[in-house]
């Protein structure tokens, strides 16, 4: 295990000394490329294509947070979780679990949060990666959808709106 | 962390580089001490994305036995059946990798809050297969992505580094001088020496047809390295 390390630490180092010496001037362009890419990403939200789901539509104007997860995923159970104990009336919305599986809706039992078992209409939402939030307006239409890796960005998903958001 | 099969001791060693190629290791009688890692770079119109590949699991490992592990802010999802982690260092940038269920991509972003958003739209350009031999990650038709700057490294434990490289990309590397004939091609050796004279880093420098190979000694007057140089050939088909 120590030798596999020291030849990880040596790729690190190989990584650095090209970076500080052959790569240096391509890695400032990338660096400004990447930087301009993620610039332009935040001006322009990653799914262009507006969906509509009729269902998470509501009658009292508040939007609608929807989880989307998969059953095999420890971090969609954990987000669920941590969905479940911020649901509730500190958040300004509904909160949905979008999930294909039954056991699924146990992630968020006994919680103000509404399980939707649908594999159908998780492959309609048809998100890249799980677990992903999206919100949606109260007309059913999706105004954002975003990846969430980990609890403390679910919070602040939940908290601001996207453009509040994305020029923070 | 399983010993490969392609490990085996004095047999050609055959796997497979991102870029599809194939790589063969011949006449190496010390094994290597784990898989092989590539540096490459994925060429577009706008630039170019640095990706390095190495086996599952690296990325996080190495900070965890380092002891640096806290100061990453870890994201993990779900994506291409595989796990997406984003290591967040505050003062660094992002390292934002993808782990297959034999090797993993690894690309780096400056900045913090890096939605994986902007990694999954660089995956998504490439058709990415992980099998035991290898992960390639070819761009898909119309990406208009060329791979280009192969860079292969394994390590002999306490012998040597080394270091393999298309010969194309090498070219302008290769001395004028005649190199002496060995198993892998031409090779000269290269002595760097301090102040003093006293050897600081031995390497060696061989050419083939398809590949120049760097074999750095970690220690200068190691017969173990003289050795590896004298017998090993790395060819890329």
């Amino acid at each position: 295990m120590r030798a596999f390390l020291d030849s990880l630490a040596v790729l690190s180092f190989l990584g650095t000394v090209l970076l500080l010496f052959a790569f240096a001037a391509m890695l400032n362009m990338v660096r400004e490329l990447q930087g301009k890419l993620l610039r332009a990403q935040a001006a322009a939200p990653a799914a262009p294509v507006v969906r509509s789901v009729d269902r998470f539509g509501s009658d009292d104007g508040l939007p609608t947070f929807v989880l989307v997860v998969s059953e095999h995923c420890s971090n969609c159970r954990d987000r669920a979780h941590r969905l479940a104990a911020v649901a509730g009336p500190g958040l300004s919305g509904h909160a949905v679990l979008l999930a294909p599986a039954d056991r699924c809706a146990e992630w968020v039992a006994d919680s103000q949060v509404l399980p939707v078992i649908d594999a159908t209409l998780v492959g309609t939402v048809a998100v890249g990666a799980t677990p992903t939030l999206v919100k949606y307006s109260a007309n059913g239409t999706e105004e954002w959808r975003r990846v969430v890796g980990s609890d403390d960005d679910l919070d602040a998903f939940l908290a601001v709106d996207s453009s509040e958001r994305l020029s923070a | 962390m399983c010993p490969s099969p392609l490990l085996v001791k004095g047999n050609p060693m055959q796997v497979r580089a991102p870029n599809g190629q194939r790589l063969t290791v011949d006449g190496n009688s010390q094994p290597f001490i784990g898989g092989w890692a590539y540096l490459i770079w994925a060429h577009g119109p706008t630039g170019g994305i640095r990706f390095q590949v190495v086996p599952a699991g690296s990325n996080e490992l190495l900070p965890k036995q380092m002891g640096d592990w806290s100061r990453y802010t870890v994201r993990e999802a779900q994506w291409n059946g595989g796990r997406m982690v984003s290591l967040e260092d505050p003062e660094i940038g992002t390292n934002m990798v993808w782990v297959g269920p034999h090797h993993e991509i690894a690309t780096f972003f400056t900045g913090t809050g890096v939605p994986f958003e902007a990694f999954m739209d660089i995956l998504a350009k490439f058709d990415i297969q992980d099998t035991p031999e290898g992960l390639t990650m070819l761009p898909r038709a119309g990406a208009g992505l060329t791979l280009g700057n192969l860079l292969a490294v394994n390590t002999i434990d306490q012998v040597c580094n080394v270091q393999v490289k298309p010969i194309a990309e090498a070219l302008e590397a290769i001395p004028p001088s005649t190199g002496k004939k060995v198993p892998g091609g031409s090779m000269w050796r290269v002595d760097e020496r301090d102040a003093t004279g006293i050897v600081q880093t031995r390497s060696a420098f061989m050419v083939n047809d398809s590949t120049a190979t760097t074999v750095v000694a970690a220690r200068p007057d190691d017969a173990r390295f003289i050795n590896v140089v004298e017998s090993i050939s790395c060819r890329l088909s």
